[in-house]
């Protein structure tokens, strides 16, 4: 195993640090903004559309505002600014005007004084409709005739990318396979549904505080759309109950505000379940054809990719997804010779947005099988493949990008080929199953996960430290930065870097994230960036707090320079508190880009990557087609570990994430109705049908990385889905072309019945 | 939703039986796991919730009249963990081990279960497959008959207004009376929180090598849970092999009218009809065999290499726990709360348990805390228990019964500890499942 990091001298980076948030949320005492209340709250509802696609010819809210209790009913007239929003592009409504594109578009907001009372007034409102037909099927959506869901055309982003010549490649290949993939529409389900409270200022005013990912553009937006300055709005996004990129868009941030300003008083707002299933956001369904030739040593001589993705009502961050998904259609693999076409398509099913890997799932998930079938082709075993077309240190990318940062593909790649499970994967699949119609196989995939936002996208953090006078007379760092804690443990690493970079305790740190009145814009917790960037920002912000200090040690302590140059920083933060002198320095960090740009294409290529390498043992039931996940490998690049259980919690939650991606998850959606309402028919796997799960983690240095961290969050749930249903294809025969492999559809393809 | 229900809280049956009779619109109210999510989607509106949980009475499960009585309060968790039922219709603890997770089986009760009459209940083929009887009451009077007989349709039974339902009668299995061979099996989209897509249960009646009586029932595939007829009349005869086994269990299909919603589509049900009778049935006569695949299995512990660093310790812990709860059916009546429970004493009692663990003459002395459902094990949730010296904590869990229990965590003195932690006298032990859904 390559570790390439610097001789450990150091006190907290790596080491198995409690998280700093653990106690709060173990003993419940921790509050989420639902829980929150405020003297004199209002509860608000919001009237969701009632057909999926339709015109709005009128809205009449006179009934319902005479329902007792009701305070006020807010419609589009009400929208004082824009009314729009998205990160992208602001295709979507705050209310609704005079359309509505999915069953949860809002088209009004009822504000109370108790929630039965705002539930109650929902059915009073009249809304007249004009139906219109229903775009369901992304590929038609692309015809010319068919009905339009935004007026500038049902196709919101084409994207193509062009370098060698496929069709040379296809005809000196030895062999070609061609398969198209259809991918599911996943759900976050965070235990936390959508949720929060906005709390007016009495003087114009107001803070929303709302489980998010970016209180920053949180805050733009809410501006944008109540026409007021940004500065006059706090917006409280941290702790997040589970987010997993369905809280990087606007939830119901824009209603409280507007609910608070227009009341004055405060407004809470909790989806129930089924709201926010209908509601939110989900993972673009996606289509993924791909043609791929190969030379007979296994090398990739060109590879052919059309990829429509489904981005529902709004466009979101349906563009950038589609376009790490055609980045990750390339895996960790040189080729030179590519064409690939991503659509990215309005529909009325639903809403699709961020999640967890971005678009890389799909994509990873029909390039893995692609390579699993070049090598059955071929007679090569599927590591070999692999290792034979891995990108290394130096080469130019498929993108045209050069490699020059850390490449861990073959050093994952390496781990996995020694990893018990596939070392001895044929004395696993030849042990006897627990029942005589099961079988046994182990599947293996590769991913490398772009991090951060990529080319031509400003991707920046900030980040703001304190010293102040602790209760006890001691110094106390307080550090803050916007990134949330959304459950991944953002604030424990925060605070493990802070305190290496001021050579102080651990415990001696405050971390304050996600609160735009308690630290500078370090930007989105989206892209496994969190700690990358914000560690960066925190680096720059300790180094100047350790250079200012250094400066004023003389006079703090009293001493000629000389004899300050020999105290230790933490003498000199005594000293310094103890006279009552606080401090403030800021560091910034902006992300490397690389200097290759692709003509007219947004946020690619990433340069820092993730590289990971999935392995999982299945024991499938042919005669039900039902599959168990027995166990799972993973082996993780992610540069320097800041806190090993803090990667092992993201390792083990991401396996369990993308085997439900890979077995059982998908928000079924018919004619613009969901169907998956509720944790009853949308199954997630629960701890029992967690497998045994192995993590280790083959560290690397990355340069520009904070004491070389780079990120995890996304990598770990992508090619444990592929590495599943390639071990189910090795156990049945069956192509799982069609995602989730359910029992039903393992049956269908490659079960046995009790005659044959 | 629920703003004009009250609740009545009687002292008695007989007060609960007469607040049924007097209020119109009443229904009676034990686990609410089904009642509760009804009423938040509005398609029940009770007047009045008559609550029995707290009844004695009905969670009762003796030997009466020479027949097994469980009440129809008694909840899944103590039907698993019940000797008599384990003795006398371990069919039935197999089918309860199956429900929900750990939270619905210690709330939901076997009357619950069947009244909500859901095709896809999971109880139902277990009570049918068993011959059990229902036994209803009402203010004043009481009826009885066979469960088979006692669905109308889903959602829908024979149990008036007023009546409720106060037990099941289950015949006894003697040691003269013949072999008994059982499997209830179920095909669902995950392990625990599932809704069956099939599930079938079996029971054969063995004399002399021959099938004397055979039950096969089916749920989730027509609007109430049915029997295979005609495929129970082929049945009787010589025990089948495999081969003949494979012939016969497609004849279960003439009892399913399926239909296809979001989990499965009735072409597929009807096709796993005839595949989990056919394993329900293999299970039956074969599970002496499969047991001893099912310790097999248990051998797929990593073999430590040189390239981990990170997690290898806990990646391993897990494993020994995780191998245990591999196996599909529950061939036994699960491993699940109180199903492996021994005598304990509460810290102030007289007995004490005793562990032959390993280690040599000294014994030592522990306390132990059970926390959330694991506190059946022990009155008041707590326990002094004697160990030999040496002994560890997972001999301490395999004492406990909780050896096969995949998520159960233990601290030791407040710390997290795993089985190859060697207890000392004095520790102070907590034993909890931090995790729900399963």
């Amino acid at each position: 195993m390559s570790t390439t990091s610097a001789p450990d001298k150091l006190r907290w980076v790596g080491k198995p640090v409690p998280r700093v948030d653990a106690v709060g949320k173990v003993t419940g005492a921790t509050k989420y903004m639902g829980d929150l209340t405020f003297p004199g709250m209002l509860w608000g509802r919001v009237l969701r559309a009632a057909h999926p696609h339709a015109l709005i010819k009128s809205i009449d809210t006179s009934k319902a505002e005479k329902v007792p209790g009701v305070v006020r009913v807010l419609t589009h007239k009400d929208v004082k600014g824009l009314n729009g929003y998205g990160i992208a592009v602001p295709d979507q409504p705050v209310l609704c005007h005079d359309k509505v594109r999915y069953m949860g578009d809002a088209v009004a907001l009822v504000i109370a004084e108790t929630r039965e009372e705002a539930a109650a007034a929902l059915d009073k409102i009249e809304v007249v409709y004009e139906p219109l037909p229903v775009v369901d099927d992304p590929e038609r959506a692309m015809l010319p005739d068919s009905p339009l869901v935004h007026e500038g055309g049902n196709i919101h982003l084409h994207t193509h990318i062009e370098r060698g010549d496929v069709e040379a490649g296809f005809a000196a290949s030895a062999v070609i396979v061609e398969n198209t993939y259809r991918l599911p529409r996943q759900m976050h389900a965070f235990l936390e549904p959508e949720q929060g409270v906005g709390v007016s200022d009495g003087n114009g005013g107001v803070t929303v505080y709302c489980g998010a990912q970016h209180p920053y553009r949180d805050q733009m937006q809410i501006s944008r759309a109540l026409g007021i300055k940004p500065s006059r709005i706090r917006v409280v996004a941290s702790p997040v109950g589970g987010a997993f990129g369905g809280k990087d868009e606007i939830t119901l941030q824009i209603l409280l505000a507007m609910g608070a300003l227009a009341t004055g008083r405060p407004v809470k707002i909790v989806l129930s379940r089924e709201e926010s299933v209908v509601a939110g956001w989900k993972r673009h369904p996606m289509v993924i054809h791909m043609r791929t030739g190969a030379a007979a040593d296994g090398r990739i001589l060109a590879h052919q990719v059309r990829l429509v993705s489904d981005t529902g009502a709004y466009a979101s961050l349906g563009g950038p997804v589609t376009n790490l998904a055609l980045e990750g259609c390339t895996g960790v693999y040189r080729m030179e010779n590519i064409l690939m076409d991503g659509y990215c398509v309005y529909t009325n099913n639903g809403v699709a947005g961020a999640f967890r890997g971005f678009g890389q799932l799909q994509a990873n998930y029909a390039m893995e099988h692609q390579m699993d079938l070049l090598a059955e082709a071929l007679g090569m075993d599927p590591v070999a493949i692999r290792r034979v077309n891995a990108l290394r240190g130096g080469d130019v990318n498929p993108l045209g990008h050069t490699m020059v940062e850390n490449v861990g593909a073959l050093s994952v790649l390496d781990a996995a080929e020694r990893c018990d499970l596939w070392a001895r994967r044929h004395e696993l699949e030849a042990e006897p199953p627990s029942e005589p119609w099961k079988r046994r196989a182990v599947g293996l995939a590769v991913e490398m996960q772009g991090t951060g936002l990529g080319v031509g996208l400003p991707d920046y953090g900030a980040a703001k430290i304190d010293l102040v006078r602790g209760p006890d007379g001691r110094p106390r760092w307080r550090v803050g930065l916007s990134c949330p804690e959304i459950g991944q443990g953002n604030s424990t690493t925060y605070a493990q870097m802070a305190a290496e970079g001021l050579e102080c305790d651990v415990g001696d740190v405050e971390v304050y994230v996600g609160d735009t009145s308690a630290g500078p814009d370090s930007g989105s917790c989206t892209a496994s960036r969190s700690v990358y960037t914000g560690g960066n920002a925190i680096f720059h912000a300790a180094t100047a707090m350790r250079e200012l200090l250094r400066k004023k040690a003389p006079a703090v302590l009293g001493c000629t320079e000389e004899e300050a140059a020999q105290a230790e920083l933490s003498e000199i933060a005594r000293a310094a508190v103890a006279k009552g002198i606080t401090l403030s320095a800021d560091g910034a960090f902006i992300w490397p880009e690389s200097k290759y740009k692709l003509q007219g294409v947004f946020g690619l290529p990433h340069i820092i990557n993730t590289y990971i390498a999935h392995v999982a043992l299945v024991e499938v039931d042919v005669l039900t087609g039902q599959v168990e996940v027995l166990r799972s490998f993973a082996a993780i690049d992610c540069g320097k570990v800041v806190n090993p259980q803090g990667v092992q919690g993201q390792s083990e939650g991401g396996m369990v994430m993308g085997m439900g991606y890979a077995l059982m998850e998908d928000t079924l959606i018919q004619g613009g109705h969901t169907l998956t309402k509720n944790f009853s028919t949308y199954i997630i796997p629960t701890s029992l049908d967690a497998p045994l799960m192995e993590t280790v983690t083959c560290e690397s240095f990355e340069p520009t990385g904070p004491w070389g961290a780079k990120g995890v969050g996304e990598a770990v749930m992508v090619p444990i889905a592929p590495a599943i249903a390639l071990a189910i294809r090795r156990a049945t025969g069956a192509l799982m072309d069609h995602a989730p492999s359910t029992s039903e559809r393992v049956f269908t393809k490659g079960g046995v019945r009790l005659g044959g | 939703m629920m703003e004009d229900c009250k609740v009545i809280r009687p002292r008695s049956v007989e007060e609960a039986l007469a607040a049924l009779s007097a209020v119109t619109g009443a229904l009676p109210i034990a686990g609410g796991t089904d009642l509760l999510v009804k009423m938040k989607d509005g398609h029940v509106r009770p007047r009045a919730l008559v609550a029995v949980d707290h009844l004695p009475e009905l969670r009762v499960i003796e030997v009466r009249d020479g027949m097994l009585w469980i009440g129809g309060g008694a909840t899944h968790a103590q039907l698993m963990a019940s000797s008599l039922v384990k003795e006398h219709a371990p069919l039935l603890a197999a089918a309860c081990a199956t429900v929900g997770a750990p939270q619905i089986r210690n709330r939901g009760t076997i009357a619950g279960n069947v009244v909500t009459s859901s095709p896809a209940g999971d109880t139902i083929p277990a009570l049918i497959a068993l011959d059990a009887e229902v036994y209803m009451r009402r203010n004043g009077g009481q009826r009885r008959m066979p469960v088979e007989r006692f669905f109308v349709g889903p959602g829908r039974t024979k149990l008036a207004a007023e009546e409720l339902v106060a037990g099941f009668a289950v015949p006894l299995r003697t040691e003269a009376g013949p072999e008994r061979r059982w499997a209830y099996r179920k095909l669902g989209q995950r392990k625990a929180m599932s809704i069956a897509i099939v599930d079938v249960a079996v029971r054969l009646d063995v004399v002399n090598g021959r099938i004397a009586a055979a039950r096969v029932v089916l749920g989730s595939v027509a609007p109430t849970v049915r029997r295979a007829a005609e495929l129970e009349k082929a049945l009787i005869g010589p025990v089948p092999d495999d081969a003949r086994l494979r012939e016969l269990a497609p004849l279960a299909r003439e009892a399913a009218r399926p239909i296809s919603d979001v989990r499965a589509s009735a072409e597929y049900r009807l096709n796993m009809v005839e595949a989990v009778t056919y394993q329900a049935l293999y299970v039956a006569l074969h599970r002496e065999e499969l047991e001893s695949r099912g310790q097999r299995v248990q051998a797929l512990e990593p073999v430590a290499d040189d390239t981990g660093e990170c997690c290898r310790r806990a990646g391993a812990a897990s494993a020994a726990a995780t191998a245990a709860g591999h196996a599909h059916t529950a061939y036994a009546p699960g491993a699940a709360p109180g199903c492996g429970r021994r005598e304990l004493t509460a810290p102030e009692g007289t007995g004490e348990g005793e562990c032959d663990g390993a280690g040599e003459g000294r014994t030592i002395r522990v306390r132990i805390t059970f926390h959330s459902q694991l506190g059946d094990h022990a009155p008041g949730s707590q326990a002094e228990l004697t160990l030999l010296g040496g002994a560890t904590l997972g001999q301490l869990h395999e004492h406990l019964g909780l050896a096969g229990d995949t998520y159960i965590v233990a601290l030791v003195n407040g710390k997290r500890e795993f089985d190859d932690r060697v207890l000392r006298d004095g520790d102070g032990i907590d034993l909890l499942r931090p995790v729900g859904g399963g």
